[in-house]
């Protein structure tokens, strides 16, 4: 019996220590989900995930890079772009994944580029170690 | 009448008071081997006749509730947790803000027959230009200088591309195509225009350049 209840604490513990971390980074949103498949698999590489969280209305309600979340707002804007840049701190090269819903009006997700493009500014990263990638669903579309 | 029944119940009070004693004696045999929370001694059985009963098991904790709860834990876990399998991404380079991510058939260029000399008249315009309305329809900018749909503008993109398949294309692989969603567009449309115009072999896509200044919010 012993060995039994030992298995299932471990894995009790997994799940709970996974759930945390995969829900510190994704937000719950529906992808966009593009007919053909030109998007790819995403390689083990280190990453930045940024969320643009929506909004009913087709707005976004903020952002959030890891468990921080920021205002959609100036303010709120300059302080993603600082933490975009501490993040990339000390990387040699570093992708930016941008997560939005595919409901989200493209003038949300515009300043989350803006805002990974002025991080590198900021930091004084050149240009062309990091990257943006756009998160999509895989698979071939039902439509 | 009333004497004899006085004498029925003397008869039977000796024997209940046996019977009253002997559990007693027996209890007070288990008692102290086998209260909750001592240690037994090294090799303490119950005595045979408590072997079964509640006071003979006294010792052992209940496991069953527990594992009940462990399981129905691990399992909401394993539920409730998903992950990013189903996701895929389009990279774009930063520095043009251009998706540099080749389609997966990336055989265009390879054994091409000799192409045609490009007609300098037709490329007048640095960037294919595809303006996208909060519907869905593209407005191509010169020199295509039509309306799409995002299926049709697929098909035109892939046919206008010069490589072995369509030696009289009009653009070159490396040829920029600039994508400039509308305000309100969704995000699902601009990226299906984006994810067009890279699975037709386009390398040099990406969105317009920045029309905002720094965090400055919609």
């Amino acid at each position: 019996m012993t060995p039994l209840i030992d298995m299932a604490f471990l894995l009790i513990v997994f799940f709970v220590l996974v759930s945390q971390v995969t829900s510190a980074e994704m937000v719950d949103l529906s992808l966009p989900h593009p007919t053909s498949g030109a998007a790819k698999q995403p390689d083990g590489s280190e990453r930045i995930v940024v969320n643009v969280i929506p909004a009913t209305d087709g707005g976004a309600a903020g952002y959030r890079l890891g468990k921080r979340e920021f205002t959609a707002d100036t303010a709120g804007l300059q302080q993603l772009v600082a933490a975009i840049a501490q993040a990339m701190k000390g990387q040699p090269s570093v992708d930016v994944n941008i997560r939005a819903d595919r409901a989200t009006a493209y003038s949300w997700v515009r300043p989350a580029m803006n805002a990974v493009a002025d991080a590198l500014t900021v930091s004084g990263i050149d240009r062309a170690r990091a990257r943006v990638r756009l998160v999509v669903l895989g698979g071939v579309a039902s439509e | 009448m009333n004497n004899a029944g006085s004498q029925v119940q003397h008869a039977n009070a000796p024997g209940e008071a046996r019977q009253a004693l002997s559990a007693l004696n027996a209890l007070a045999a288990a008692l102290p081997e086998a209260r909750i929370g001592r240690r037994p001694r090294r090799g303490w059985r119950a005595p045979r006749r408590l072997r079964g009963t509640s006071l003979g098991a006294a010792i052992s904790t209940n496991m069953t509730p527990m594992i009940d709860v462990v399981f129905q834990l691990l399992v909401f876990f394993i539920a409730t947790t998903h992950y990013a399998t189903d996701e895929r991404v389009i990279a774009m380079d930063l520095s043009r803000r251009i998706a540099v991510t080749a389609p997966s058939g990336a055989s265009t260029e390879v054994a091409a027959p000799p192409l045609k000399p490009l007609d300098p008249f037709a490329m007048n315009d640095e960037a294919l230009h595809l303006s996208v309305g909060v519907d869905g329809v593209i407005v191509a900018g010169a020199p295509l200088r039509r309306t799409f749909t995002p299926a049709e503008l697929r098909a035109v993109l892939a046919s206008e591309l010069r490589g072995s398949a369509h030696p009289n294309g009009m653009f070159q692989p490396g040829f920029p195509v600039v994508i400039a969603p509308a305000d309100n567009a969704p995000w699902e449309i601009a990226v299906e225009v984006l994810d067009a115009a890279v699975a037709a072999g386009f390398r040099n896509v990406g969105f317009e350049p920045r029309a905002t200044v720094l965090g400055n919010a919609p």
